[in-house]
């Protein structure tokens, strides 16, 4: 089904404020400059908005916020809690901190003394009511990393580190989670559509995928990820399609490769693992995953080979 | 969504031997070509496989979204010829002659082609848009050898080729074909995979 040019011309700008505020996060972000950003009255922009995205912009923003603090708090432990809530847009250390335990259930500096290893993504639980998920019986609850290797779960791949040039990709967005394959395809779709008839594509094309959040963070099904593909300096933005440069510089890389699962065992192993014996700390930019070649196997269940890049820097 | 296993239906054609040249018979076949003349390594080559690239991918992804039916985007090919069958022994490369192409499912028809090519006119912003054209091609009966190495290297394998042909009782027709399987910007030289065809008559 083609979509409508109004369709296309609301996600355009819907686009065009959502890139404004992964740029801007740090900054003031009020509603009537996002709203000018789209071209919207503010009144209007706040419904539209809400309707794309599936939460109104002020709360989206303050959850971007928070989650990316949560992520420096653990990935930078020399940086003081107050230059990470400044840097990450909170007008006072006070507000992040009240902010932080509403969404957390901890103080900021109890999350970074391991605090966060606890969480691990569980929604918040009501009041007066136990913790109803149950775990699997199989769950072992001290088993690590290194064991989970030994025991045939992960394959170590050999880690190495490389320069990555200001590459020019051509993204899509995907706002509603990782595990949400439909989507991811269908943003794949619309960018490909847009890459054929462009001459982007061919057999030397880089497709990659850069999730932009950590799911163990970010409620599930509101996980982002950009599917990109590498284009040259004459690629042009249109409707859903966005140009960004991705960050140059020093990337851990590792290859990996297997069904769905793999991706989740794959940033364990580079984040909890790897990077810490590596000498290396994680930078602040997204991650991504170059794929090697189309995705194996059936649509049901497909077989990915990828070269998994983290920005990092020296400790 | 309905899958058009061209690389399973047509795998005779893309598979064969290093060490055993064999031959086959190959069916009428819609492609997308481009013809040109001059290196392979030069602009206008590249431009070719460009413009070809580009309709090709074009296509693939209208069938996929407008008509639910996914395939895939074959190897790249090429026929080879000139005036002077010398030049491919003295490196003259400027009087080479190619066609190149990539091989189309049956449900693809020629007013589909037009149109990814009219879109690929006014997006891709090419300098220059070298012609592409759907074309049948009928290959008929032919002789095939794997080729694995740089393509520098082919000579030995093509005489390899050509004196199974004159062994088994044919002669030479029609153009040189190579199916390029390895991307030579990735691969390493000695591994790349080329598919050699000569087609062929009884003596």
């Amino acid at each position: 089904m083609r979509k409508t040019g109004t369709q296309k011309e609301y996600e355009r700008r819907i686009d065009a404020a959502l890139d404004f505020i992964d740029r801007n996060l740090g900054d003031d972000i009020s509603l009537g400059k996002l709203a000018s950003v789209a071209c919207f009255s503010p009144f209007h922009f706040h419904r539209i908005f809400s309707a794309f995205v599936g939460e109104p912009p002020a709360e989206y923003v303050r959850r971007l916020r928070l989650e990316k603090a949560a992520i420096l708090l653990v990935n930078d432990v020399s940086a003081p809690v107050t230059q990470i809530a400044l840097a990450c847009g909170f007008s006072t250390s006070a507000l992040f901190c009240r902010l932080f335990k509403a969404r957390f259930g901890m103080p900021p500096t109890v999350w970074r003394d391991g605090g966060h290893e606890n969480r691990k993504n569980e929604q918040p639980v009501r009041k007066g009511r136990k913790d109803i998920s149950r775990r699997p019986a199989y769950h072992w609850p001290g088993r690590t990393n290194s064991q989970a290797r030994r025991a045939g779960m992960i394959k170590r791949p050999v880690v190495r580190i490389e320069d990555v040039p200001p590459l020019r990709v051509a993204y899509v967005k995907h706002l509603k989670g990782y595990e949400d394959s439909a989507g991811i395809g269908d943003a794949f779709e619309t960018l490909f559509c847009w890459a054929g008839p462009r001459g982007v594509m061919g057999p030397d094309v880089r497709v990659m995928g850069m999730p932009l959040d950590n799911p163990d963070i970010t409620p599930k099904d509101k996980c982002r990820y950009y599917a990109c593909v590498v284009v040259n300096d004459r690629a042009e933005p249109d409707g859903r399609v966005g140009i960004m440069t991705i960050r140059p510089g020093k990337y851990a890389v590792g290859r990996f490769e297997g069904g769905s699962a793999i991706f989740k065992k794959a940033y364990a192993y580079m984040y909890g693992e790897w990077l810490s014996r590596s000498g290396w700390q994680p930078d602040d930019a997204p991650a991504f995953e170059s794929y090697i070649g189309e995705p194996t196997g059936t649509a049901k269940k497909p077989h990915f080979v990828f070269d998994l890049y983290i920005p990092v820097k020296p400790l | 969504m309905k899958t058009i296993d061209l690389k399973k239906s047509l795998k005779p054609f893309y598979t064969a031997s290093a060490s055993k040249p064999a031959i086959i018979d190959v069916p009428a076949l819609k492609t997308l070509m481009v013809d040109g003349t001059g290196d392979p390594n030069g602009p206008a080559f590249q431009e070719a496989v460009g413009s070809l690239y580009s309709v090709a991918y074009t296509l693939k992804f209208t069938f996929k979204k407008e008509k639910a039916i996914d395939y895939p985007v074959m190897a790249l090919e090429g026929l080879w010829c000139a005036d002077d069958p010398s030049v491919f022994v003295n490196g003259k490369r400027d009087e080479w002659k190619w066609t190149i192409f990539i091989v189309l499912p049956g449900v693809v028809t020629k007013k589909d082609v037009a149109e990814a090519v009219a879109a690929v006119k006014k997006k891709a912003k090419f300098p220059r848009f070298p012609e592409v054209r759907f074309e049948k091609f009928a290959e008929g009966q032919a002789a095939q050898v794997m080729h694995i190495g740089p393509y520098a290297a082919e000579g030995p394998t093509i005489e390899r080729l050509h004196k199974f042909i004159a062994a088994e009782g044919y002669r030479l027709r029609g153009r040189h074909h190579e199916i390029y399987f390895g991307d030579p910007r990735r691969s390493a030289p000695e591994k790349l995979k080329t598919l050699i065809r000569q087609p062929v008559e009884p003596a």
